[in-house]
């Protein structure tokens, strides 16, 4: 096991040498899997060029990898300075901004609070004035805005400290406009976790007393329970000219955003009809909730300039695929189709941030694809066939989208990866807790209560369960079909497919696979894979993640996925 | 228990062997990587300077070769450094300090660079070391003590035509036909010289027969050193004012319409867009002066950051014009917005305004309008025949500005930058405020006056007495900012109008 603990000396002796070569020996490190050493190389760098993406870039890497199990004020200030990128993907920070949390001296006092047994415990143990200089470090606030952290202590420890904020202002006297940082923060954590932790009925009676309150101090607490985007004085306020600051950025996230999204909503054109009945409904699902939110995300460090290709995204949720691959590909065009214009105006605000205007935006339903003419040299579809009542339905119009030698690369549910959720979707239709927010909050609250052995339990690992949507998506979805491997050779078998590999997998697993199989060196034999998920039944608990094409077409891949094939960016099968 | 490997020899031994054998091989890397720094092959000589450091981390020549390449491509950070690193291995390596000092001169840290100059050229004259110690005492405002250092140069390797050239183009004044300087000249024109110095000794004779005012003879020479010094950077006509036009294109007003893209919230930048020798020095020294405004000269961060890294998809089937890197990596606007703002609070001490002044700004203005939606822009135009005729009289630096070393080729120029400047206007309106350097030299108040309310800032006395302010400034026009204005240099192409005829027949539209 990999352990951090640095040497200030080491530091101090890095900070002196110029940029070039701190890249250099970091490159160096890295390769060489020294990634304790990388890491602080790279922090090195950040601290000297605090505002260089690239350092940030680095760090993001070689924290990824690494356990921190030690404390020095170094690392924190350099991972301050890499909250503020805007081209890493934030919670590759997250391991190591607990750990950090836990060891500094600083933040004692308000790590302590977690060991609270209960509510009243927790009220006696708060003392504001020996927390305020915790909760008022920016690198506890950066934290809990940009990590989306994925902690049950955590969530516990904010939740309480949410009660207890929202009852200091009702007493009024203890918060002030100084306090406005930290509330501001607090909010925007509960904001991006959709307000998944439960609320008691004290504190909802509390909150109908501030709901038409219009101070700052005011809108920052109501933002820790509901979303600000309704209330008439937060958009007034999210319009005032003079706004700065963190109530700014909050608000810019309640009700700028959700405005924009809903101008956006109203011009998406529609590329087909929708009238299958499942297909309303799942539309209607996402219409209030659009999945994933997704804010920052790892930008490709490199940009290659493939002429021409077509690709189409079948189900693209909020996008964040379709805008990372047209950033990547900057001539390449990208069609984004979804029932729920919600997620899709989220993508199109998020792709016209970048800039991503090789982008295409429409609403549509992949069971009358065959309503378009247009043909396609990718074609993604990643978690969405899983969830139509009749999945051959979908994969029939999606190959028919598909250019002679196009490649799709699809991800479906697997049975055994999702066992654990099998046991989660059986106690909520049990306990009948229904698919609204409440009901998805209080399904979460009894997981929480759970003691920690029990394997329901497990279910809290993912991180998709400290959010509403994404929670939703991940045990409480209507409609959900899961495949073995025998279903999959079938459904191939059905549409005249050829299998060419699994995608996105850790080099590991790929060496493990290779020892078990020398003579399936492409890693293409799925006999060989039924075998494998036996012996290691999470190895898809993500979801099968595969290349497929038309049969006979193989080694005839269209113009325009060679090229794409060529730049090595995806990896499918085998990665060397 | 031994440990015995194949050669039978113990680890230590082996380890021995092995570091003698890399001493060797250190060694004759070495003479191979010399042998290429000499020939100003560097991009062959760094990677072997690199071997020969794994091998022999301290090996002081390798340190020295990678110093001096990492100087030459302008990495002065790492020139330094290793320049340091030297010094603490061996603090008498001949050299060093005067290595470190030309860093310092090229990194425009020029009072490090006095400091540490003077006394190791007391030690150890070296030419090349007093130029540089005259050109920082040149941008510090000292002239006497340049001349005298480039004298100095100059009695060491008395032929050399770049100290020539610079000792009478800024620090002498020739007044009278018989000064010993043309005799010199002659000579050692008459001696075939490279491209490269034939140029300097022309534009140093230019400037001579200007002194005595002899003004047929000065623009004689002017044009064979302007022809020389356009052989000597290869330049390529067309280029730059097709790139100029395939901007334009790109950055279409349909294109400003239809765009949403995410910038970095600040009202800080300031750019001005000029063509060279348009007034941009005196613009920016007059802005400098304010207290609420820093000037941060001519850098080109930006130009690096963009050519480097943006990227836009293709617009309107035309594919994104700005960026020049083959290299992957890759920031979008906003991104490129908190590196280049960084650099520019770092260096313009986080004043409420900071303006920079790149000649490159007229060809980013597009990029950098999405970049920094709160950027303000001024446009500084002068009389076309005085600006024309300004470059023409100009030596650059090294291959900058190549356009104007022809006449017909900068009259095509100006207009393509007009154009260009045009569209500016027309696709981000309000943004820019259009002043001539003209009514500036002829009432400074009002026009800065009507500078600072479009920057939103209160009237200061100090912008009037602008060349009071302590600051080093590194431009082509480096002279004339320590004076007050002046408007000498208002009209003077009539001096030359006989010889102007390609231009003025380019500039007809
Ligand atoms: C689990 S989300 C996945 C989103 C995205 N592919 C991702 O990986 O982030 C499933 C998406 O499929 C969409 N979807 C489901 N059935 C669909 C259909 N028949 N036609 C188009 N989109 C559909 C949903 O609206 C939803 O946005």
């Amino acid at each position: 096991m990999l352990t951090q603990t640095i040497s200030p000396l080491a530091m101090a002796s890095l900070q002196d040498l110029p940029g070039n070569e701190l890249v250099r020996r970091f490159n160096d490190l890295f390769s060489r899997s020294q990634f304790e050493p990388a890491f602080d190389v790279a922090c090195a760098e950040v601290m000297r060029y605090p505002a260089l993406e690239y350092a940030a870039k680095r760090a993001a890497l070689a924290v990824q990898k690494i356990e921190m199990r030690g404390f020095h004020p170094l690392y924190k200030q350099a991972i301050v300075h890499c909250f503020q990128a805007l081209t890493i993907e934030h919670r590759h920070f997250m391991f190591a901004w607990l750990a950090l949390m836990t060891f500094d001296p600083l933040h004692r006092p308000l790590m302590n609070l977690m060991d609270a047994e209960d509510e009243n415990d927790f009220d006696r143990k708060i003392d504001w004035k020996t927390i305020r200089p915790c909760v008022m470090d920016p690198f506890f606030q950066l934290g809990i805005r940009k990590l989306m952290v994925a902690d049950i202590p955590f969530e516990l420890l904010l939740t309480r400290l949410r009660r207890f904020v929202l009852t200091a202002h009702k007493t009024g006297s203890i918060l002030t406009a100084d306090d406005l940082p930290f509330l501001c923060a607090l909010s925007e954590y509960f904001y991006e976790h959709e307000y998944a932790a439960i609320e008691t009925p004290s504190e909802t009676d509390l909150i109908s007393g501030i709901s038409e309150k219009s101070d700052d101090i005011s809108l920052a607490v109501l933002g820790c329970y509901r979303l600000l985007h309704p209330y008439p004085q937060a958009q007034k306020r999210a319009l005032d000219k003079n706004l700065s600051g963190d109530i700014k950025t909050l608000l810019s996230f309640h009700v700028i955003d959700r405005n924009e999204e809903a101008d956006i909503k109203k011009n998406i054109p529609a590329l087909t009809t929708i009238d299958d009945a499942i297909s309303k409904n799942v539309a209607d699902m996402y219409e209030d909730n659009p999945y994933p939110r997704w804010r920052g995300f790892d930008l490709p460090p490199v940009l290659y300039p493939v002429p021409r290709s077509e690709i189409l995204v079948a189900g693209c949720g909020t996008s964040k695929w379709v805008v990372q691959t047209a950033m990547t590909f900057p001539n390449v065009h990208i069609t984004g189709i979804d029932l729920s214009r919600s997620s899709i105006a989220y993508g199109v605000r998020s792709a016209r941030q970048v800039g991503a205007f090789n982008t295409y935006f429409a609403q549509g339903d992949i069971l009358k694809l065959d309503q378009m003419d247009k043909q396609f040299d990718l074609i993604e579809s990643s978690g969405v066939l899983h969830h139509m009542k009749d999945p051959d339905a979908g994969f029939k119009q999606v190959v028919g989208r598909l250019k002679p030698g196009g490649r799709m690369f699809i991800a479906l549910y697997s049975e055994l990866g999702r066992q654990s959720i099998v046991e989660c979707r059986k106690l909520i239709a049990e306990k009948g807790f229904s698919i609204t927010p409440e009901g998805m909050r209080q399904f979460r609250a009894d997981i929480i209560s759970l003691p920690d052995e029990d394997p329901l339990k497990q279910i809290a690992m993912r991180r998709d369960f400290f959010s509403l949507s994404e929670c939703r998506d991940l045990v409480f979805h209507i409609q959900e079909t899961r495949y073995t491997i025998e279903d999959l050779k079938n459904l191939l078998n059905r549409h005249n497919l050829t299998f060419l590999g699994f995608r996105e997998q850790a080099k590991a697993l790929q060496e493990k696979y290779i020892s078990l199989y020398p003579d399936d060196p492409r890693m293409t034999n799925l006999d060989n894979w039924e075998k494998f998920e036996q012996a290691f039944p999470l190895t898809f608990a993500n979801m099968y993640q595969f290349v497929c094409c038309r049969r006979e077409e193989e080694n005839t891949p269209s113009e325009g996925f060679a090229q794409i094939d060529a730049c090595k960016f995806f990896s499918i099968g085998r990665t060397i | 228990m031994t440990y015995l490997n194949l050669s039978g020899q113990t680890p230590t031994q082996h380890m021995m062997d092995q570091d003698a054998h890399a001493k060797a091989e250190a060694g004759r890397l070495y003479d191979i990587a010399k042998g290429h720094i000499d020939r100003e092959e560097y991009k062959t000589a760094n990677p072997i300077i690199e071997n020969i450091l794994t091998l022999h981390p301290t090996h002081i020549g390798a340190m020295e070769l990678k110093a001096i390449s990492a100087y030459t491509f302008g990495d002065t950070e790492t020139a330094l450094y290793i320049a340091r690193e030297i010094k603490k291995l061996q603090p008498l390596y001949p050299g060093v300090d005067i290595l470190i000092g030309r860093i310092l001169v090229k990194a425009e840290q020029y009072p490090e660079a006095v400091t540490t100059l003077e006394p190791a050229l007391a030690k150890q004259p070296y030419d090349e070391g007093f130029s540089a110690l005259s050109r920082a005492y040149f941008y510090l405002g000292q002239k006497p003590k340049a001349e005298e250092s480039l004298r100095r140069a100059m009695a060491i390797t008395p032929d050399k035509a770049e100290h020539i050239y610079m000792y009478l183009s800024y620090l002498y004044q020739v007044t009278e036909t018989n000064d010993p300087h043309f005799a010199r000249l002659h000579k050692l024109i008459s001696e075939s010289p490279t491209d490269m110095n034939s140029a300097y000794l022309h534009y140093a004779l230019f400037k001579a027969f200007q002194d005595i005012g002899d003004y047929d003879r000065a623009f004689e020479s002017l044009q064979v050193g302007a022809h020389a010094k356009r052989k000597a950077i290869h330049h390529q006509s067309g280029h730059l004012e097709r790139w100029m036009d395939d901007i334009r294109t790109y950055f279409s007003a349909d294109f400003f319409e239809n765009q949403h893209i995410q910038g970095y919230d600040t009202e800080q930048p300031v750019f001005i867009l000029g063509m060279p020798r348009s007034g941009t020095t005196l613009l920016e020294q007059i802005l400098h002066a304010h207290p609420d405004i820093s000037g941060i000269g001519e850098e080109r961060r930006l130009s690096e950051l963009i050519t480097e890294f943006s990227s836009l998809p293709e617009y309107d089937g035309k594919p994104y014009p700005l960026r020049r890197s083959r290299s992957g990596a890759y920031l979008p606007p906003q991104a490129i917005g908190r590196e280049y703002m960084h650099f520019m609070n770092k260096t313009g001490n986080s004043a409420k305004r900071i303006v920079s002044k790149s000649i490159a700004h007229r060809l980013w203005a597009g990029m950098s309008s999405l970049i920094f939606p709160g950027a303000r822009y001024i446009h500084i135009h002068r009389d076309p025949m005085d600006m024309c005729l300004s470059c023409f009289a100009t030596n650059f630096t090294g291959a900058a500005q190549g356009y104007t070393y022809d006449l017909a080729e900068l009259g095509t120029h100006y207009k393509t930058h007009t154009r260009l400047i045009a569209h500016w206007n027309d696709v981000l309106p309000g943004r820019i405020l259009n002043v001539r350097y003209e009514d500036i030299v002829k009432d400074t108040e009002t026009q800065a006056r009507r500078i600072l309310g479009f920057l939103n800032l209160p009237w200061d006395d100090r912008c009037l007495e602008f060349y009071k302010a302590e600051k080093s400034v590194s431009t082509a026009s480096v002279d004339q900012v320590r004076q007050p204005i002046y408007d000498r240099s208002v009209g003077r192409w009539k001096k030359y109008e006989k010889h102007l005829a390609p231009l003025i027949e380019a500039l007809k539209e």
